[in-house]
């Protein structure tokens, strides 16, 4: 069993959806027999996103060609002794043709983010943004970009257009710029959102939102609602269309009496 | 997390320019104080510090634990692998040449056999053996 040693915003959200994977992913540290297409593809993306900006940074001039090895590279290296379980839809070589297709758009984008840092870790302990109050853990985690005019920017991939209350109630979002406001004493000027858009065609779409300082006290009292319950071990299986995709589906005891 | 660096190392293009620097530690989760906060990055401005990135990074932030066998060893995390077969990629071993190479190099029968240990002593010996060849498209 693993002790909690940190909190981050993907942990946050994973017990919010289900209470029962986090139990069976971060306590118990059941191995997953396969991994899900989606992240696996989103994985590599990611890194081939990070490897690019930090060599942009370094003054290296990237080629399309490069950009595209590397991707290559870190889907292979996401595949390597792994169970990938693709959707009904996808298939190695189309998801690796349309990972190239993403970056070569996103090379010609023209608001492509001004980078002043690339995937920026941060572990920062988690207190209270007025009274003071700490919960004893820190809340960890990374920047994608963060842009020279404290623009923090997130990248995503998904099959669909993310609407604007998905960006507005994004919680790792309000995470981020609470760690932003605690490590650099200011608020980040703003959140774009780069979604990677997985359609035929794929294409790239932003969008911009903000956070008010009261967000941060919501997300504070949540966390702390979110620690009591991890720390006091209520975990109990919570249905939705994520269970489709699930890991864990073959031990969950909602699956299992579905299926009975 | 308290980072225990073992190594930092540098690559530079074959003109001297510092390309990536990457810093091989072992961590020990703690909460920091209030006064400790800490940001880290390589390349960032507003006083970003070098610090080691949570184990594994998976696609929209979510992680996955770093598995720990029998003995208590750590493995290989997900980040370490990438950056394995990056550095195969530059000495032009890529795809299932480069998985042969590296479970030769390890001598095991599955990557998910390797300690974090083990990798980030085979990270370094393929950087060194990479000093003062072509530009590296390895970052950790």
């Amino acid at each position: 069993m693993q002790q909690l040693d940190h909190l981050s915003s993907s942990r946050l959200r994973l017990y919010l959806q289900c209470p029962q994977k986090y139990q069976f992913q971060y306590i118990d540290l059941i191995p997953r027999t396969f991994r899900p297409s989606a992240l696996a593809f989103g994985s590599a993306l990611h890194s081939a996103l990070s490897w690019f900006h930090k060599a942009e940074l370094a003054g290296a001039k990237v080629s399309e060609e490069q950009l595209a090895k590397v991707f290559e590279t870190d889907w292979y290296s996401q595949k390597a002794d792994e169970n990938i379980r693709y959707k009904d839809s996808d298939d190695d070589m189309k998801l690796v043709v349309m990972g190239r297709e993403m970056l070569s758009l996103y090379l010609r984008y023209p608001q492509r983010p001004q980078a002043k840092g690339s995937e920026i870790p941060f572990a920062i302990p988690l207190v209270h943004p007025t009274n003071g109050k700490e919960l004893g853990i820190n809340l960890e985690g990374y920047f994608d970009i963060v842009e020279r005019d404290d623009t923090i920017v997130e990248f995503k991939t998904s099959a669909q257009v993310m609407s604007s209350f998905d960006i507005q109630s994004m919680m790792q979002l309000t995470a981020y710029g609470y760690a932003f406001k605690q490590l650099y004493g200011r608020a980040p000027k703003k959140f774009k959102v780069i979604n990677f858009i997985k359609n035929k065609k794929p294409r790239i779409e932003v969008t911009e939102t903000r956070r008010a300082d009261e967000d941060y006290e919501v997300f504070f009292h949540l966390v702390e609602q979110v620690l009591k319950a991890i720390t006091g071990r209520i975990f109990y299986p919570r249905a939705g269309f994520w269970c489709k995709e699930c890991e864990y589906a073959h031990i969950c005891p909602l699956w299992q009496s579905k299926a009975a | 997390m308290q980072a225990q660096p073992a190594a930092r190392l540098e690559v530079r293009s074959a003109s001297g320019n510092l390309l990536f620097t990457v810093t091989v530690s072992e961590t020990e989760s703690k909460p920091v104080q209030s006064s400790q906060v800490r940001a880290g990055g390589s390349n960032g401005q507003d006083n970003l510090h070098l610090m080691p990135r949570a184990s594994t990074h998976e696609a929209d932030g979510q992680t996955h634990p770093s598995p720990k066998p029998a003995n208590g060893e750590a493995l290989m995390t997900d980040s370490q692998k990438r950056l394995l077969f990056r550095l195969m990629a530059d000495q032009g071993m890529e795809g299932d040449i480069a998985y042969t190479r590296l479970k030769k190099e390890f001598q095991v029968n599955s990557l998910k056999e390797v300690t974090k240990l083990e990798a980030s002593r085979a990270i370094e010996k393929f950087l060194e053996d990479a000093k003062g060849g072509r530009p590296s498209h390895a970052a950790a």
